[in-house]
């Protein structure tokens, strides 16, 4: 899989676009209103793009090497897989509007701590170009989706996240690995 | 809604804490320049030069905290030790060749012969280790290159020979020859003498190319790089070894092959996450626990003779070349690193026999005659590293 091809897969898993759909479907019984999705993708790729920027002086002045930070990244990841994977999505209170749109849609769902960190690495260890259009690309696939699908019965999300959940780990152990066998 | 979003803080809060002081702990490498790293290198063979008897020993071990001498020796270390004399040598610093002769005077005269090989052994136990020989004549190839001297030629084909005697056939190295039945032990294997021997026989081959030293050399690197880690049942492998390091260096333009230079970049991956993880250690109540006990320099100054074998290998052979800066870097830390916890001449007035504190390192008040070996074989050979930066654009 080409660098461009594991960072998304990388941000797709810690975003969990299943577990983002149950968790608003379960606060919200109608469909959203398009803004509220456009204004949960804009707030969360400004987030994620700002980590992708600020990557190397967040690594300088946390006095961490790259390859020392993939541990890190690959632990906050594998806590967050296991957490989806034993308690499948997360119970988040939704305000309607675009209060709700920011919190929780935009943070901590699409720009999960998980997906924070899997863009923080990526963008250390890869260059920013290609962790800028994969936050891009799945943020805004999940924000689309997301919109498409909630005010929708959908059973398949719940198992569905816990199956993204155990891709995370097996990916976030990887990234463990890597990070341990590097110069 | 803001409670939710509270404890969602929250728990990011206290998780990048824990990460904050265990994983994700700040890595501090100290800065180094060629004057502060040549200082250190020289304070180090200072010491080793202080602490040397007349007739060629050095001080084993030295306890601060008693201000004394405990009675031991350790001749594998004897012959390592005066190997760094020679490296020193070898990387310019003449004035140490006098103290490493000395060294090598003891060793000769305590030399077993048997058909046509010699091999160092212990003259108070009777001992005939593989590692003692291996680093004599490791030794003896290091002055050889710096001198250019024929001196000690029959010497080194002579404890050349005794290595090869205690071969097996998958190219591993047997680790005691045994006085009584005229026979290498065949029971035990030493996961340091076969990398020791290893690099011991490519210098041979660099010195005297014709006459077959190659042979044994390659069964070693085949053995260490397929093998070794399996057969003798190394926990967490590759083992660190940086003997090999070096021998895979000495060996770069034999040339290696690939599944020589996959273990080259095993080793020099675990040395580089070693150096990674030392620079996240600072001691204390709160470190400790979390990223064990300082490393001694013995162990440092490995990782770092390891890291430089394998970015000069990095700088030879171009499968290896993507690894060149990193490994740089690592060796400038572990450097920087090794000399920040070296007791300096004016820190040693403070302590109670100051000639055997001034350039050494201690942990639990003790410093023992290995910890300046390593010390000073890295600390010298980071030198070309820095000197390659200083040129550059």
């Amino acid at each position: 899989m080409s660098g461009l091809g594991m960072t998304i897969l990388l941000i797709f898993a810690a975003v969990n676009p299943p577990a983002v759909l149950a968790t608003v479907n379960r606060a919200v019984e109608e469909r959203l209103h398009w803004k509220v999705a456009a204004i949960a993708f804009l707030a969360a790729a400004a987030l994620l793009l700002a980590a992708t920027f600020a990557a190397d002086a967040f690594l300088d002045a946390l006095q961490l090497e790259p390859e020392t930070f993939r541990i890190s990244a690959g632990i906050v990841m594998a806590v967050t897989g296991v957490a989806l994977l034993l308690f499948g999505p997360f119970s988040y209170p939704v305000e309607p509007g675009w209060k709700g749109a920011l919190l929780p849609f935009a943070f901590p769902l699409l720009a999960s701590p998980a997906a924070f960190a899997a863009v923080l690495t990526r963008s250390a260890d890869k260059g920013e170009p290609g962790a800028v259009l994969a936050s891009l690309i799945v943020v805004g696939a999940v924000a689309a989706g997301v919109f498409a699908l909630s005010g929708r019965s959908t059973p398949f999300a719940g198992p569905l996240s816990r199956l993204i959940g155990a891709v995370l780990i097996f990916r976030a152990v990887g990234l463990v690995i890597d990070g341990i066998r590097s110069v | 809604m803001m409670a939710a979003f509270g404890a969602t803080v929250l728990v990011c809060a206290v998780g990048l804490a824990l990460l904050r002081v265990t994983v994700a702990a700040p890595q501090r490498c100290p800065e180094i320049t060629p004057e502060s790293l040549a200082t250190s290198a020289s304070a180090s063979a200072d010491w080793i030069e202080i602490a040397q008897y007349p007739d060629g020993r050095y001080v084993y071990e030295y306890n601060a905290e008693t201000d004394s001498l405990p009675d031991d020796y350790n001749v594998v270390r004897h012959a390592g030790v005066t190997m760094s004399l020679y490296q020193a040598v070898a990387l310019g610093d003449q004035s140490r060749l006098q103290a490493a002769d000395l060294g090598t005077a003891w060793m000769q005269a305590n030399l077993i012969e048997h058909d046509d090989w010699v091999a160092l052994r212990n003259p108070v136990t009777g001992r005939v280790k593989l590692g003692a020989s291996s680093l004599m004549l490791a030794g003896l190839a290091q002055r050889r290159l710096a001198t250019d001297d024929p001196a000690y030629d029959d010497l080194m084909r002579r404890l050349a020979r005794f290595l090869v005697v205690m071969q097996l056939p998958d190219g591993a190295m047997l680790n005691y020859w045994n006085p009584a039945t005229g026979e290498p032990d065949p029971t035990v294997r030493s996961r340091y003498a076969t990398g020791e021997a290893l690099w011991a026989l490519a210098q041979m081959h660099r010195h005297f190319p014709g006459e077959g030293w190659d042979e044994p050399s390659w069964r070693i690197a085949d053995y260490l790089a397929l093998h070794r880690d399996e057969v003798e049942g190394l926990d967490f492998p590759p083992w660190p070894d940086q003997w090999a390091a070096y021998s895979l260096s000495e060996m770069a333009d034999w040339p290696l092959e690939d599944h020589h230079i996959e273990y080259a970049r095993a080793i020099a991956e675990r040395f580089g996450f070693l150096i990674r993880v030392e620079s996240q250690r600072t001691g204390g109540f709160i470190n400790e626990p979390f990223h064990g006990r300082l490393t001694r320099a013995a162990g440092l100054g490995t990782w770092v003779e390891g890291l430089t074998s394998m970015w000069r290998l990095a700088r030879t052979d171009e499968r290896l070349a993507d690894l060149e800066p990193k490994l740089a870097e690592r060796a400038l830390c572990g450097a920087g690193i090794l000399a920040s916890r070296q007791i300096t001449f004016r820190e040693s007035a403070a302590w109670p026999s100051p000639d055997l504190a001034a350039g050494a390192w201690f942990r639990d008040g003790i410093t023992r005659m290995d910890d300046q070996q390593h010390a000073l074989s890295g600390l010298a050979l980071t030198e070309a590293i820095l000197a390659t930066r200083e040129e550059a654009p």
